[in-house]
């Protein structure tokens, strides 16, 4: 079954900015790429990262990496992206003018729920905290306030998709064999088989993804998902660079507006 | 006269042998990485302490006790009391020899192993090893003594015990998160500190001269000059030994090696320093530096992870220099008997501690955890085990990220 074309569009967004922007700031770039973007072409994709990096104050570094990360995830498969955050696409409220020339105009949709409701995932962990599973969009432009996910969540998600990230891009001969061990030491998470479900499927996942992470799991379970990331990095790549990695993922981490609310040193 | 000078004397190698814990803490707590120096300097800090109240309560009863056991232990002179200024100063000196016995372990098994495991062991290894093996070389009536066995200041009781019970430590604690591949190859953890390493190798040989110079009967020793020489050029030798080894083998000459080759000339002169000449003190000296660097190498290839090559340097050079004693005992060359001897008690000292020292961490295993958990490895033993980090100011290692207040 093929997706809209503006959900996939969505998805891939939620895939690689959720990483890097609070929820406000995801939920506004949605909505500016629903307003601008209409197509997949490179120029139109330029425009649409640079706007958003240039709203968010997204260093030149960021926003390079991300225009071939947003194009490669409109690409992957769709068990790979999360879902969409907008699930029920709404009428168009006003015609906003695109960012490129001559683009067909796009009907746009309800404000998206928080970004928390990107990952799929969440919805299946049965945890006090609730993570919204897809929210019925609100209609007309005032977003109607939903659950967001608790800042251990977003900033384990971040934790984890940067050390991904660091792995993919300084060691990619090793990411299989990392994901692997990380997949094989799963098993000695001690908590709930729907967690460890959770954690093996973002482990299947072929790229790292931020909004695959936002595990709903207490503070101590998401400790240990680090420490068994830490154990298979070490495996897999040694201590030394272990300890480099996770440390530059920690620093990562903490650019999240969720890190003032809780430090990823609390999970490392 | 001369014995209050003989008193200052041995006063003073007391001394310099317990300068040599600091050697040590500099040494292992350079060569481990920065999350868990303060660990690795706190065992060898808090191990002299225990094993300095063990040996004079115990220890010193069961190496040199007046009474013997059929040579095998002895039976007097326990938490001795009211002794003689020489007596004093006598049980003081052999006290630095076991605590130097008992360091040798803290640095092999670093980074990994339990403090309070360690120091259990530690206390277990003063109290059932080391004296043991001490009463059977040293003492007057121990039976290896009685044979003829020549260890002049520890290569045995010391280097070769204390190396085998390292070995033992680190094959059943297992190695460091991910020091060795899937495919069996050897990554690198290099110590956060060399100046420091270095600065600890300078401190050991120092105190070396009072681990030899103390060891003769007596500052008026005609062999005074001749053990003092010999523990330099071993030192030399080693050094240079090391460096053959990597020059001739096309490897980078490495520092740690270096020290290490150097701390394994020290060792092998040990044995021998009061019965060998400057020349076969020499060569000694180079074939030490030279098996040891080797040795460091076949010893990692055996998926043994010494976070400090403790047994390549004690161990190898312990044994070497106990058969270097019987092939060069100065006036005495290539005697087969002499030589039976020496390697009867290298197999004797590697063996028994082995065995010891194996159920000894075996046994603690069951009662207590014996190896820090991942995420200690994680954190790092500083934190996890200590709470104090090294390196506030500076460390981004993850267990000084952990010391934030919990919101």
């Amino acid at each position: 079954m093929s997706i809209p074309p503006a959900s996939l569009r969505r998805r891939a967004a939620c895939a690689v900015l959720a990483p890097l922007l609070s929820e406000e700031a995801l939920d506004e770039a949605l909505q500016l790429q629903q307003r601008t973007l209409r197509g997949d072409g490179v120029a139109e994709i330029i425009a649409f990262i640079d706007a958003v990096a240039a709203r968010n104050l997204l260093d030149a570094a960021t926003r390079k990496r991300l225009y071939p990360a947003y194009f490669e995830a409109l690409k992957r498969p769709e068990a790979e992206l999360p879902f969409d955050p907008w699930p029920t696409a709404q009428p168009p409220a006003a015609v906003v003018p695109s960012l490129v020339r001559g683009a067909p105009p796009v009907p746009p949709v309800a404000p998206p729920a928080a970004m928390t409701s990107a990952a799929p995932v969440v919805a299946m962990v049965p945890v006090a905290t609730p993570v919204a599973a897809p929210v019925p969009a609100p209609a007309a432009e005032a977003p109607a306030p939903v659950p967001e996910a608790p800042a251990e969540q977003q900033v384990f998600a971040a934790l984890i998709a940067a050390l991904q990230e660091g792995v993919k891009q300084n060691h990619a001969r090793d990411w299989d064999e990392f994901r692997q061990r990380a997949l094989a030491l799963l098993p000695q998470l001690r908590s709930t088989p729907a967690v460890r479900e959770v954690a093996r499927l973002a482990w299947g996942s072929s790229e790292p993804s931020a909004a695959r992470w936002l595990i709903a799991a207490p503070e101590a379970t998401l400790a240990e998902l680090v420490n068994l990331t830490y154990v298979a990095l070490c495996e897999a790549l040694g201590p030394i660079d272990a300890d480099r990695l996770l440390t530059e993922a920690v620093r990562e981490a903490q650019r999240l507006p969720a890190a003032r609310r809780f430090s990823p040193r609390r999970l490392v | 006269m001369t014995e209050w000078i003989n008193l200052a004397w041995v006063g003073i190698c007391t001394a310099l042998v317990f300068f040599m814990q600091a050697g040590f803490a500099l040494v292992e707590g350079g060569l481990s990485r920065a999350k868990n120096s303060i660990n690795v300097i706190m065992k060898v800090y808090l191990g002299a302490c225990f094993i300095g109240v063990l040996f004079w309560a115990v220890g010193y009863g069961l190496a040199f006790g007046a009474r013997s056991a059929g040579g095998w232990i002895g039976l007097s002179d326990f938490a001795p009391t009211g002794q003689t200024s020489t007596q004093a100063m006598t049980l003081l000196y052999q006290a630095m020899f076991a605590t130097t016995a008992v360091s040798i372990v803290s640095g092999a098994v670093a980074e990994r192993m339990r403090y309070g495991a360690y120091l259990a062991f530690a206390c277990l290894m003063s109290l059932l090893i080391y004296p043991v093996y001490a009463h059977w070389a040293w003492n007057p009536l121990g039976w290896l003594k009685t044979l003829g066995f020549v260890d002049f200041a520890g290569d045995g009781a010391v280097h070769t015990v204390g190396a085998a019970a390292a070995a033992a430590g680190v094959w059943v604690l297992g190695p460091r998160l991910g020091r060795f591949g899937r495919d069996g190859e050897v990554r690198d953890i290099p110590g956060h500190n060399l100046p420091m390493v270095a600065l600890g190798g300078f401190v050991l040989w120092v105190g070396w001269f009072g681990f030899n110079g103390g060891s003769i009967s007596g500052i008026d020793s005609a062999n005074l000059g001749t053990v003092l020489i010999n523990t330099h050029l071993g030192a030399c030798a080693g050094g240079l030994g090391a460096l053959s080894f990597m020059r001739l083998t096309k490897r980078p000459v490495l520092l740690s090696a270096s020290i290490n080759g150097s701390l394994c000339g020290l060792v092998a002169i040990t044995g021998g320093a009061g019965t060998l000449n400057p020349a076969t003190a020499l060569l000694t000296g180079f074939v030490g530096g030279v098996l040891c660097t080797w040795g460091a190498e076949r010893i990692r290839a055996l998926r043994l992870d010494d976070a400090v090559d403790a047994i390549a340097v004690h161990g190898i050079g312990g044994v070497w220099g106990l058969l270097a004693t019987g092939l060069f005992f100065e006036g005495d060359f290539f005697n087969p008997q002499r030589i039976g001897v020496q390697a009867l008690g290298a197999v004797v000292a590697a063996g028994f501690t082995f065995a010891v020292a194996t159920l000894c961490f075996k046994a603690l295993a069951r009662v207590m955890m014996l190896r820090a958990p991942t995420l200690n490895e994680q954190r790092g033993l500083d934190y996890t085990e200590h709470h104090e980090i090294g390196y506030p100011e500076f460390q981004e290692a993850s267990g000084r990220l952990n010391l934030e207040t919990q919101a």
